[in-house]
This record gives structure tokens, C-alpha cells and sequence, in this order.
């Protein structure tokens, strides 16, 4: 199968018809990606800010990644449903273009990072090490996030 | 008077750059704006209702988040107009741009009302996990609001 059977395929199931057909629902799929986008946009900046030592001092690290990294999670967890769902509507708007596996590796690159930020706090709450303090990996954080939200508007464009 | 302004600004050299060369860059720009305005703004009020962060003050999570919200803002503001220029008037005349602004001055006005109102006893409620019904009445409209305001802002593209 050719890759643009593929695409012919999926634009032809029954639910990838239902999402193009039904009035304002793909806009609407749009919302629910970029309210969480957004959401997972202020956390990771909440992370960052506690990171390198510039907000949220009144708790540690660890404590504040217990509450906001669950939130990451299911924020990644419904940005992937959304956009699997939008992908199903108009596979040939993302698919075929280089910038979207691009946008899918920084993802990874990002929970990688969030996981492994949570993970060294968290070990070094336990030993009563000092907690990790570091702007540069902070910055690297969120310029990942910021390319994550540049590439996606690029797959409109390339 | 909207009108000729807006006809004199999509002929003026910004205008015609951000349409012919910028579009692309400046949108990204407004996009992580607006993530960030959005995003800290849901931390904000989802605080308001009670839902997250309880056993923090409503203050402690105010204080840190909003100056955020408001760099953020004025980045979008500056990119927002941007935007506009490069094709003034369809904006202008796009029903889904008046909606996306009628909506921001709504949630404006919903900021302002809870400064100026509700916030000015902010000490008898900073503590509680469930503040006052005005504080989270404020923090439901805002939600709905800014939702509304990604909405129209999506709906742009598809009715332009």
C-alpha cells in the first residue's frame, strides 16, 4: 500500500467521514488541542520557573512535579487523542510533511525531559540531597516546548 | 471610522510585510503567546473554583502566575495586531473576529469586576479550598470565556 492509499483509506473509514462531516466538530477538536497545549504550555513553565530557582520557592521541586507532572500526563494524553483524531480527519494536512515527525520527536524529547526533571527531584528528595537547580536545562525545557508549538502551526504552512 | 482605519493600516508597509514575508513567523509567536496567557490563566482559575492546588493560598498561585499571564498578553496584543494588519479589513468584517473580541472585553470586564470587587476581601477566602461563590462564579466565566476566545480565534481561519 502506497502512502497515498493510505491516506484515501483513512479518509474513507466511517469515523474519519463523521469528523469531516459533522458541522464545527474538527474546529472544535482544534479547541480541546490548544486549551491543552496551553495547559501543558503554563505547567511545564510552572516546572521550569521551580527549576531554575526563579518561582514557587515556597515548595520543592518534588512536591510541586507530584502535582503538576499528572497533569502534563493526561494534558499529552488528550493532546495525542485530539490530534489522532485530527489526523484521522485530514491525514494529507499532516502525514506527508516532514515538520509534523519533527513536532512527534520533540514530543517525545519533552516527556522525556518532564519525566527525568521529576524523577532526579524526586531522588533527591529521598536523600536529602540538595534539590536539582539548573536555568540551563530549564531554558532547553521550554524552547522545546515553544518548537513543539512552532512546528505545529508549520504543518499548515510546509 | 473602523473601517478607514482599518483600510489605511492593511495598506501600510506593516501591513503589506507581515502579509507577504512575516505571517508565518508572527503567528507562531502569537500562538506561544497566547499558550501562555491561556494556559496560566486555567492554573489561575481552576485554583478559583477549588479544583487544583488546594492546599495552596489563592495568592501564593496568583502571584507567581499572572505576571506571566499579562507578558504573555501583551506579546499576543503586539502579534494579535500584527495578524490584523496583514489583512485589515476581512478582519474587520469576519463575524468570528468581532465574537473573539467581543469576548476578550467580556473577560476584561469579568477580570475587572473580580479586582476590584470580590478580590478586595480576598483575605477571609485566600486560605479556603473552595472560595466564596463570587470568586468561583469569576473563575467559571473566565474559563468559559477564554475558551470561547480559542474558539472564534480557531473559526477565523475557516471563515476568512
Amino acid at each position: 500500500m502506497t502512502a497515498p492509499d493510505f491516506y484515501h483509506a483513512v479518509t474513507a473509514t466511517a469515523l474519519s467521514q463523521f469528523i469531516q462531516r459533522t458541522h464545527g466538530l474538527i474546529a472544535g477538536i482544534q479547541m480541546v488541542h490548544i486549551l491543552c497545549l496551553a495547559c501543558v504550555f503554563a505547567l511545564g513553565l510552572a516546572l521550569a520557573l521551580r527549576l531554575a530557582g526563579k518561582g514557587f520557592d515556597s515548595e520543592s521541586l518534588d512536591s510541586l512535579s507530584r502535582r503538576f507532572v499528572p497533569a502534563i500526563w493526561v494534558c499529552v494524553a488528550l493532546l495525542l487523542l485530539s490530534g489522532a483524531l485530527l489526523i484521522t480527519a485530514e491525514p494529507v494536512r499532516s502525514l506527508p510533511k516532514p515538520v509534523f515527525y519533527i513536532k512527534m520527536a520533540l514530543i517525545v524529547l519533552a516527556v522525556i525531559l518532564t519525566s527525568a526533571i521529576a524523577g532526579r527531584a524526586h531522588r533527591a528528595q529521598r536523600s536529602g540531597a540538595k534539590p536539582p537547580v539548573s536555568k540551563a536545562v530549564a531554558v532547553v525545557y521550554m524552547l522545546i516546548w515553544c518548537s513543539i508549538i512552532v512546528a505545529g502551526r508549520m504543518i499548515a504552512y510546509y | 471610522m473602523l473601517l478607514e482605519f482599518s483600510q489605511w493600516l492593511g495598506a501600510t508597509s506593516l501591513g503589506t510585510a507581515v502579509a507577504e514575508d512575516w505571517f508565518p513567523k508572527v503567528e507562531c509567536v502569537h500562538v506561544i503567546a497566547l499558550a501562555t496567557v491561556v494556559g496560566t490563566i486555567f492554573l489561575v482559575d481552576t485554583r478559583l473554583i477549588g479544583m487544583t492546588s488546594t492546599q495552596l493560598t489563592f495568592r501564593h498561585i496568583s502571584s507567581r502566575l499572572l505576571p506571566w499571564t499579562w507578558a504573555g498578553f501583551i506579546l499576543a496584543a503586539i502579534t494579535g495586531f500584527m495578524l490584523f494588519a496583514s489583512n485589515s479589513v476581512a478582519y474587520y468584517e469576519n463575524g468570528a473576529f468581532r465574537l473573539k473580541l467581543l469576548l476578550m472585553i467580556l473577560a476584561a470586564l469579568n477580570m475587572l469586576y473580580f479586582e476590584l470587587i470580590t478580590f478586595r476581601n480576598v483575605a477571609t477566602w485566600d486560605t479556603a479550598a473552595k472560595p466564596p461563590f463570587a470568586a468561583r462564579l469569576a473563575g467559571v466565566l473566565s474559563l468559559a470565556l477564554w475558551c470561547g476566545v480559542i474558539m472564534t480565534g480557531r473559526w477565523i481561519g475557516f471563515s476568512l
